[in-house]
């Protein structure tokens, strides 16, 4: 069918290939149709229009053809032109042969895969059948799947519900558990500590112990070896006793043998030393006894008592005679001190006689040497008087006297007198020289000497006395000058008032008096503080200070003293002023004025009859008034004649006065 | 200096005298404030005075006073009034005397080779024999801290004047009592002479 198509219309085939296609518009359309029409279009690629235009030609008509060929028989025909149109027409033909059989191709292969396609077809067919009986089945298990899987949600939410309810029941259990958890957790913890403490106390006895038994088979063996040193030592303890008896014992006998040994030596060696002593007796007695031969000299004792007794014989003449002879020498040595004391005493004696003769001689000297002078003197004066007599003589002999002369001879008796004076003296002295020398043996001045002796040596004592006190009272001064003692007579001790000293010591009481004022200042402080203020704590302590007993205000309560004493002073004084003025007026003028008030005065008689008798003034501007009073009533007399007439109150008082005196003298 | 003591090598007026006394007082109160521990050692400078090192205080109250208690003391030592010069050291809190140091002075200027020139007196001596014995008394002084006792508490000191009685007492001048020490040990130093004045050195200073 299609080939036979083919061969007349190319066209019929695209046709049917159309229809196919609209049938099955779901198959594998552009596959084939492309296929179909695209080797068409890439086989020839001389031109795609002119391919297009030879599809043209065979799907639309043979006019396209026709005026393919219409307008090649209109043109010329040239036989370039014919021939070209031959060649066309061959390539044409040619073209048209590969083309048919292209076409057969074509046609085949299209029927193989109509073939194939009708083979898809059905298999697609049955798979589509297939698939739709799945599709059901499925659908079926879907609508199966949805109602489980509804049924699946009710049941999901079910469990839910029920899973929170018991989630929430959960939770609030795991809390309380947890609580307990805890609670019991601590619980555990404490009891494990405790247990933990037991544990360890356990622990370290059972190290204890472990130590313990660990030191056991030690101490085992210690115990042994303790009893056998036990028991060696009680051995040896009574060993000890045993060999302590026995020393004690040697000890004892020790002492004893070496006591008879001590003797022993000492026996030997005064055994020893009496040998030789008997020996030397022997030999002693042996010389002694002389004229005995020796045979017999072993019973020389004998012989030596003879010769012992003969000795004490001569020997009891001997003391006699040295008694004689010793009282012989005592009596020549009392006779020879009794001459020594005669002889010190005529020593001295001769001595104080030289003294006095030195003294006499050394007076005597002096004496001759005043002699010389005085008669050297009176030489001089002797040829004075010589000369003056001379110058009178020369003078007497002019025989004219004037003042001057007058004068002269006043002088001149006046020097005579004084000559004669020295002459006396000069006589005196000689006197005294003669009796000086003259006078040493005798008596009187012998004893005036030895008075005068005594008296120079009381004196010379005494001035060693106070000689030596004088030292000694140096020697003090000395040394207490040199500790600084000074004598106030002598000297006197200045020093600068600003002193370093002084200075120091200035310091050292403003740095005491400071600290005294802080020292009283810090204790208000503390007591303010103590009484509980916290604020203003400077200020309380400087009112406290100002209100204590600082020294302004002693010094003023002393001041307030002294002005109150004054004060008690003056008023007693006062009283007894006021007193006694008092008194002076009362007996002056014959009335006691009492002050009743400020200006109240009450008078009363000295000679009043009564206590009751008085007058009361009142001072009024200065001037007094009389008040009513009883008394003053019974003396309207006196009041109209003094006062209301005279005006004068102190003539009213002494009518007063006079008329109580006359009263009372009456 | 030199000039005012001497005119020819070997005579001193009694100024020079009094000049020279005058000197060794300042240096030897000094010297002794320095050595006791008196006043702190900063304040002393070295000084070079009469051929040794001596320490000068430099505290001014302590100079100022020192000056005029010795222009006094120089005044009463040409007038003659002068008879003694004591440095009293006292402790300062309970104002009992520690130590006193005595400078004794004996006038020797009308019997001693002295001779009347113009007028005044001179005094026939070596000035550097003078300052050779005051040297040696200054070094004694100084070696003196060796054996004296420590003075370990605050100290202060003052100077004591004697005088002949009727000596008038200046505007700033007190008289007062004299400065004992019970149980005193005394120790004296070299004296040395300028031919018109004698000075003799002791301490006495209590004994612990």
């Amino acid at each position: 069918m299609f080939e036979s198509q083919d061969t007349e219309d190319p066209t019929c085939v695209i046709k049917m290939l159309d229809e196919f296609r609209q049938c099955n518009p779901t198959v594998n359309r552009p596959n084939f149709i492309d296929m179909a029409v695209v080797p068409t279009i890439l086989q020839f690629d001389d031109c795609v229009v002119s391919h297009d235009s030879k599809k043209r030609k065979h799907t639309d008509s043979n006019v396209s053809v026709d005026t393919a060929e219409d307008s090649n028989i209109s043109v010329l025909a040239s036989p370039w032109e014919t021939r070209r149109m031959k060649a066309e027409l061959a390539e044409a033909k040619a073209l048209n042969a590969s083309l048919e059989e292209r076409i057969k191709k074509l046609h085949s292969v299209r029927m193989e895969l109509e073939l194939v396609f009708d083979n898809e077809k059905t298999s697609f067919l049955k798979q589509r059948e297939r698939d739709r009986e799945i599709i059901r089945m499925l659908e079926g298990q879907i609508a199966t799947l949805r109602k489980r899987e509804v049924e699946s949600r009710d049941e999901f939410s079910q469990y839910r519900q029920s899973t929170e309810s018991s989630k929430c029941k959960l939770e609030k259990k795991i809390l309380r558990l947890q609580e307990e958890y805890t609670h019991l957790d601590d619980r555990f913890k404490q009891e494990l500590k405790l247990e933990q403490d037991k544990g360890e106390e356990t622990r370290e006895l059972l190290e204890k112990q472990h130590h313990n038994l660990m030191r056991l088979p030690d101490l085992e063996r210690e115990v042994a070896s303790l009893r056998d040193e036990n028991r060696n030592l009680r051995d040896a303890v009574r060993n000890k006793l045993v060999l302590e008896e026995e020393v004690v014992d040697l000890r004892s006998r020790q002492a004893g043998f070496e006591l008879r040994e001590q003797k022993l030596a000492q026996l030997d060696a005064s055994q020893g030393h009496l040998e030789s002593m008997l020996e030397h007796w022997r030999q002693l007695a042996r010389d002694h006894c002389l004229g005995v031969p020796p045979e017999k000299a072993m019973a020389g004792p004998e012989f030596l008592r003879m010769r012992i007794e003969t000795l004490q014989q001569k020997e009891l003449q001997l003391t006699a005679d040295l008694g004689d002879l010793g009282i012989r020498l005592k009596t020549a040595q009392q006779a020879k001190s009794k001459v020594e004391m005669e002889l010190d005493k005529a020593t001295k004696q001769i001595e104080r006689l030289q003294v006095t003769n030195d003294d006499q001689s050394k007076l005597i000297k002096r004496l001759q040497k005043r002699l010389l002078l005085v008669s050297r003197e009176r030489d001089s004066y002797r040829s004075q008087l010589d000369m003056y007599e001379k110058e009178l003589t020369v003078t007497s002999s002019s025989a004219l006297l004037n003042s001057q002369q007058q004068q002269q001879r006043s002088r001149v008796e006046a020097l005579e007198k004084t000559v004669d004076g020295y002459r006396d003296l000069v006589m005196k002295l000689e006197a005294d020289l003669e009796k000086a020398v003259k006078g040493s043996g005798g008596i009187q001045f012998s004893e005036r000497i030895y008075k005068l002796e005594e008296e120079r040596n009381t004196l010379q004592q005494e001035k060693e006395q106070l000689m030596k006190r004088r030292d000694e009272l140096e020697v003090e001064l000395e040394y207490r000058a040199l500790k600084g003692d000074f004598n106030p007579m002598k000297s006197k001790v200045l020093h600068i008032r600003m002193n370093p000293a002084a200075t120091v010591e200035a310091q050292r009481e403003d740095k005491l008096t400071h600290l005294q004022q802080e020292c009283n200042r810090l204790q208000e402080r503390v007591r303010v503080l103590e009484g509980g203020q916290m604020q203003d704590v400077t200020q309380e302590v400087n009112l406290r200070l100002a209100a204590s007993s600082t020294q302004e205000v002693q010094e003023l309560q002393e001041q307030v003293k002294s002005y109150e004493t004054k004060l008690q002073r003056l008023k007693e004084a006062f009283k007894t002023t006021s007193q006694e003025y008092r008194e002076v007026c009362y007996m002056l003028l014959g009335y006691k004025i009492d002050r009743i008030k400020s200006s109240l005065y009450r008078l009363s008689s000295m000679y009043a009859e009564s206590q009751d008798d008085y007058l009361l003034f009142k001072l009024a501007d200065g001037n007094p008034e009389l008040l009513e009073t009883p008394y003053s009533a019974t003396l309207e007399q006196f009041i109209n004649l003094h006062l209301k007439h005279q005006h004068s109150i102190p003539v009213f008082l002494s009518a007063i006065t006079i008329d109580l005196f006359g009263h009372q003298t009456e | 200096m030199a000039s005012t003591k001497h005119q020819t090598d070997g005579t001193i007026t009694l100024k020079g005298s009094s000049d020279l006394v005058k000197e060794y007082l300042d240096y030897g109160i000094n010297s002794i404030l320095y050595q006791r521990g008196i006043y702190p050692e900063e304040t002393f400078v070295q000084a070079e005075h009469f051929g040794i090192t001596v320490f000068m205080s430099t505290d001014e109250k302590i100079k100022s006073f020192l000056k005029s208690v010795l222009d006094q003391i120089q005044g009463w030592l040409l007038q003659k009034k002068l008879q003694k010069i004591s440095l009293v050291i006292s402790n300062s809190v309970t104002k009992e005397v520690l130590e006193r140091w005595d400078f004794k002075v004996q006038y020797e200027g009308d019997a001693n080779g002295s001779a009347v020139e113009n007028g005044r007196i001179i005094g026939k001596k070596d000035l550097t024999v003078i300052q050779k014995e005051i040297r040696s008394v200054l070094r004694q002084i100084s070696g003196s801290v060796s054996f004296l006792p420590l003075l370990d508490c605050l100290c202060a000191f003052d100077v004591l004047v004697y005088t002949i009685p009727d000596c008038e007492v200046p505007q700033e001048w007190d008289e007062t009592q004299p400065a004992f020490i019970a149980n005193a040990q005394e120790l004296s130093f070299r004296t040395f002479s300028t031919s018109l004045h004698r000075m003799e050195t002791h301490v006495s200073y209590k004994v612990e």
